[in-house]
């Protein structure tokens, strides 16, 4: 059956792979104040990093996207965009959909508009 | 004479294919997931992903080592496509049978900080590998998978039937069930830009008929094998890595047949 000997050099490449893993501190923001030219989405369904970068990727093929700011725990994209960029609420939906998501609500548009 | 050296050579040839079955664990998750399962998670809209994996395993004191890569493309958010072409060293060595591979997530519901899915997969593999290293026929597999994915857990469950049609020779391998249930924790607050560990244990069943040869049971084949499976998926930006190892809790084979001792298995996967 199972020899522990047989993988036990294995084991060095595990424990390097967990120290390196291993998270690093949060960084504290908590700020309210979103930027001016930017999109906040609440977004349902984010859970891992792996699966986050498909939000980056969807809002990164879009015209006039800056970059986007992900926050797993809190749920919240940040959609950092040109002057004069609009998506329409259908848009967004799809965005997020098409990144294996939901959008949750609208939290902020460019200007400062509320939903 | 020349009947004898030729039964030998039939024989010989259906010992490594069997030995083939014996070592195939199941296909691989496509996206990242549990590494000796199934995974419910499919990929994002127009995603190209890359994958490199190794498997190492041992039977009956007999190592064999497998090199796998694997190209995936999300058709959408729901339906994932790929193709994979194994290379497999030890006892016999050379390219295995290549694969082609879906899955359709047909039910998803995205709550804060979590998801959950239903996936159903299908796959099969064509009879192309060198002698001795493919299973010398083509096989099909539909598996279904339910996944619930959130930040601090995680939790799988999986079952899967794989159904081998007849090779040369007459040789038909026996069919085989997968069963699985997987747990796994974050011991951290997973941070976007920055490293993310996971760590998972499976337990997981298979469950093989006997093997057919010309119409014929061979009653050394099929049976039942229990396993246990830690590992640990790590995760920086679209890089995944997800090493593990398989250890055997529970074998009841049939007939005289050696039992797995092992399967170590690392995967490396990269999407964008």
């Amino acid at each position: 059956m199972f020899r522990f000997k047989s993988w036990m050099p294995l084991f060095p490449a595990l424990l390097l792979i967990t120290a390196l893993a291993l998270p690093m501190p949060v960084r504290a923001d908590g700020s309210n104040a979103y930027p001016m030219n930017s999109y906040v989405l609440q977004v349902n369904g984010l859970a891992c990093p792996y699966c986050a970068y498909g939000l980056e990727k969807q809002f990164a093929r879009q015209h006039g996207v800056i970059k986007t700011d992900i926050d797993i725990v809190k749920g919240v994209a940040v959609v950092h965009v040109r002057p004069g960029t609009r998506f329409t609420d259908a848009q967004l939906k799809g965005f997020v959909y098409d990144a294996g998501f939901a959008l949750r609500r609208v939290v902020h548009r460019p200007g400062g508009g509320r939903p | 004479m020349e009947a004898r050296i030729r039964d030998i050579r039939v024989r010989r040839w259906c010992r490594a294919a069997l030995a083939a079955s014996l070592a195939a664990a199941p296909l691989s998750a496509l996206a990242h997931g549990p590494i000796f399962s199934f995974s419910p998670h499919t990929e994002f809209k127009g995603a190209l992903e890359y994958h490199l994996g190794y498997q190492r395993t041992e039977v009956g004191g007999v190592a064999s080592n497998e090199y796998t890569g694997e190209f995936k493309y999300g058709v959408n958010s729901n339906w994932t496509v790929g193709m994979d072409l194994p290379y497999e060293t030890g006892e016999h060595s050379g390219v295995g049978d290549f694969g082609l591979k879906t899955k359709y997530r047909f039910w998803r519901r995205a709550e804060p900080g979590a998801m959950r899915s239903l996936t159903a997969l299908g796959a099969v593999h064509f009879d192309t590998g060198a002698a001795g290293v493919g299973a010398g026929s083509s096989d099909y597999l539909a598996a279904l998978a339910y996944g619930y994915e959130s930040i601090k857990w995680y939790r799988w469950a999986s079952v899967g039937y794989r159904i081998n049609t007849t090779g040369d020779a007459g040789l038909r391998r026996g069919n085989r069930w997968f069963l699985n249930l997987v747990g796994g924790w974050r011991p951290g607050t997973p941070i976007y830009t920055m490293p993310d560990t996971v760590f998972v244990v499976g337990l997981n069943a298979e469950i093989t008929d006997r093997s057919r040869q010309n119409g014929v049971d061979l009653p050394n084949t099929g049976g039942t094998e229990l396993f246990v499976s830690p590992g640990m998926i790590w995760t920086y930006g679209h890089f995944n890595l997800r090493p593990g190892v398989q250890i055997p809790v529970y074998s009841a084979l049939n007939g005289r047949q050696p039992a797995t001792d092992f399967r170590f298995r690392v995967e490396f996967e990269m999407h964008y």
